[in-house]
């Protein structure tokens, strides 16, 4: 049968919610005091190894604490994702050693073995998978009759709102379930739980039990009515007389028709202290409500913050691995359209970069083998980041594939890109584009721009860089565009560097673009390195200048060098070039 | 943890109370430790409100006890509860520490 179960950081101010964790388990199973003990040494053991050596110092982690029962043994697995501990490593403790020794270690795992009656140990098969220790122990009941000095009832509906996080209900369920569970321990008539709303600065209630009508949610400013009061000070109120104080709102008992009499309130928060909403209770059966009755709200009440955050973390992080899967298939479908490897043409030195900022990327570049033999070099930028992005940029490449394929002129292949895309998409998304053809003969470049960043051309005899422009506007967005063609010619030792604005867009700490500037310097300087290590080292530099920043841009380079003729005996062209 | 301390007969006695799991053995030990470092080294420990106890505290109290022994002192135990005491007895601790059915025996002991 399944108990519980508790997900929390690793961390040694963590060890004490386990131990109540436990301790509310075993109240419930009415274990004796001896198998309690023993359960909740093992588990601090365990726990406090996992916190100690599971992750590393700098990188925090969590940990999975489950509670089964198979008829009168209990299983308790805890599980973390750092680094499993190595059987090996631990030396089997000597209980004949000497205290000094002896202290050293393996006596928490000897503590373990001696008061449980099987471990059961699983390692993940490879890093960051899930690492658990099963500790399997035989329980002894208390008998029937024996019972304890607290009342069941408030511990069992402690523990239900703690344990309610391990199943898959939403948020709202848990909520209500909480509300439930808050008005039948105190024997109120109704209750309502408040959230705070950080970004409005309002309390809001997402439940109202019992049939509510037209009112389905209510929303106070924080420090509004006595919720918005308790939500701004923390203190628990007890309002005996609810229409002789002048904080109550009697509007919302207009709008349900129902009569408030007597108000408890107090505060929820979290483990860090900070206060995440208001349980109110109202009307309780038989009088007001007591002092007890505020001491019990108010340990429930955290408790229900504890699973409210935890429930909250969970569905964060249940969003976050879905979309890491998503994220991850996109990536290996759009590191497909790229292409695998560079051209490679005697005489040329041809090389890219490309990086994405999130696991996907909206830029892209593209090698293309014309029909009549010269080498189409593409590189592109498609508007947004991310998915959305990713799917534009595949169709862009199949459009532009497609149209070279066909032996369009530059300027021919950006119209029909144009008019493809406006006609395929309607999310108004854009590429900016720069394709040339080069004649891998004579250096001849062939080329047109969709409102592309111009590529630099690194001119070997004047040590100077020009700017390849081409008017056009991106694609995607005018049905009437048009491309102009020009054409330029490579000369032995010049260097043309595509690039996206990534590149050039790139912040430091002052708030400064790397700009088109310091590229052109950069790329004068460095001009006479392999194709492949200019655009890293490109990458590099921009990636050192905004490191303070630390938001990176989409980034793609393609470098595309005409090697100079070496003269016979002469070694490698960039020493020659130095000499 | 609770944790008060008071000299009797220039012995001093430490009265615990609560958990010494991982976090608790870190308070005791920074009050012991305060006392050792004050060039005392005969401690008795007030343990009947102790109700728990891990591999952290062990650790910690053999510690002190080693430091006090190097200086002809020592750290006897008093009163511990039968769950607690069962926890020495499985890494063997009982042999090494001094340890008391009262509190005037571990006193007197000395």
């Amino acid at each position: 049968m399944f108990l519980g179960e508790l997900r929390v950081e690793a961390a040694l101010g963590n060890l004490r919610t386990i131990s109540t964790f436990i301790h509310s388990i075993g109240q419930r199973l009415q274990l004796t005091e001896k198998t309690l003990f023993d359960i909740d040494l093992a588990v601090e053991e365990s726990a406090a190894n996992i916190v100690q050596y599971a992750y590393p110092p700098d990188k925090a982690g969590e940990m999975l604490l489950r509670i089964e029962t198979m008829d009168d043994v209990l299983h308790v697995t805890l599980t973390d994702w750092g680094i499993p501990l190595d059987p090996d490593d631990v030396k089997p403790f000597d209980i004949h050693a000497p205290v000094e020794t002896r202290i050293k270690g393996g006596m928490g795992l000897h503590l373990i073995h001696s008061v449980v009656d099987d471990v059961v140990r699983k390692t993940a098969p490879s890093p960051g998978g899930p690492n658990s220790i099963t500790l399997i122990k035989h329980i002894e009941r208390l008998k029937p009759g024996v019972h304890r000095p607290s009342t069941l009832r408030e511990l069992n509906a402690m523990l239900t709102v703690s344990q309610i996080m391990a199943t898959d209900v939403g948020l709202d369920d848990l909520l209500e379930l909480i509300v439930n569970e808050l008005v039948e321990a105190i024997d109120a008539e109704r209750g309502t739980l408040y959230l705070i709303d950080e970004e409005k600065g309002e309390l809001f209630s997402r439940v109202l039990l019992e049939d509510t009508g037209a009112l389905r949610e209510i929303r106070l400013q924080v420090g509004e009515g006595i919720a918005g009061h308790v939500a701004t000070t923390g203190e628990v109120l007890n309002v005996r007389h609810a229409y002789d104080d002048p904080r109550f709102m009697r509007v919302f008992d207009q709008l349900t028709g129902y009569r408030c009499r007597t108000i408890l309130t107090a505060p929820m928060r979290n483990p860090q202290r900070e206060i995440i909403g208001v349980v109110q209770l109202l009307n309780k059966k038989g009088g007001p409500f007591t002092e007890r009755d505020e001491r019990l709200l108010t340990a429930m009440a955290t408790q229900a913050a504890i699973s409210i955050e935890n429930a909250r973390l969970y569905a964060q992080e249940m969003q976050q691995r879905l979309i890491n899967q998503e994220l991850e298939t996109a990536r290996a479908i759009q590191k497909s359209f790229l292409p695998q490897t560079v051209p490679q043409h005697a005489g040329w030195d041809i090389g890219a970069f490309w990086r994405p900022m999130r696991e996907v990327a909206g830029d892209f570049y593209d090698f293309y083998t014309l029909p009549d033999g010269r080498l189409a070099v593409v590189i592109a930028d498609v508007s947004g980041k991310g998915v959305p992005a990713a799917l534009f940029m595949a169709l862009s490449v199949t459009v532009l594939r497609f149209a070279m394929s066909l032996n369009f002129a530059p300027s021919e292949l950006m119209n029909h890109a144009n008019q493809a895309i406006i006609a395929n998409q309607q999310s108004r998304m854009f590429t900016t584009a720069f394709v040339g053809y080069l004649d891998l003969d004579s250096g001849v470049l062939q080329f047109a721009s969709a409102g592309h960043n111009p590529p630099l051309l690194y001119r070997a005899a004047t040590g100077q860089c020009e700017h390849l422009e081409a008017s056009g506007v991106a694609v995607g967005v005018f049905k009437e565009a048009a491309y102009a063609e020009e054409t330029v010619t490579l000369a032995e030792g010049d260097v043309l560097v595509l690039y996206t604005d990534g590149t050039t867009e790139m912040i430091n700490a002052e708030e400064e673009e790397f700009g088109e500037e310091r590229l052109e310097e950069f790329v004068v300087q460095q001009a006479s390195r392999p194709a492949e290590e200019l655009a890293a080292l490109i990458a590099k530099a921009t990636a050192t200048f905004a490191q303070a920043q630390g938001a990176f841009d989409d980034e793609t380079l393609v470098v595309v060098k005409r090697s100079r003729l070496t003269p016979a005996g002469c070694g490698d062209p960039a020493t020659a070039q130095r000499m | 943890m609770n944790i008060t301390e008071r000299v009797e007969n220039g012995i001093a006695v430490f009265v615990l109370e609560g958990r010494i799991d991982t976090e608790g053995a870190v308070d005791m030990d920074l009050a012991l430790q305060a006392t050792v470092s004050a060039g005392q080294h005969k401690m008795v420990l007030d343990m009947a409100e102790v109700r728990y106890i891990g591999s952290a505290g062990l650790r910690t109290l053999a510690g002190v006890l080693t430091r006090n022994r190097e200086a002809n002192g020592d750290l006897k135990l008093a009163t511990l509860n039968p769950k607690v005491m069962r926890v020495f007895q499985i890494i063997g601790f009982d042999k090494f520490f001094s340890i008391y059915d009262t509190l005037e025996a571990a006193i007197a002991d000395f």
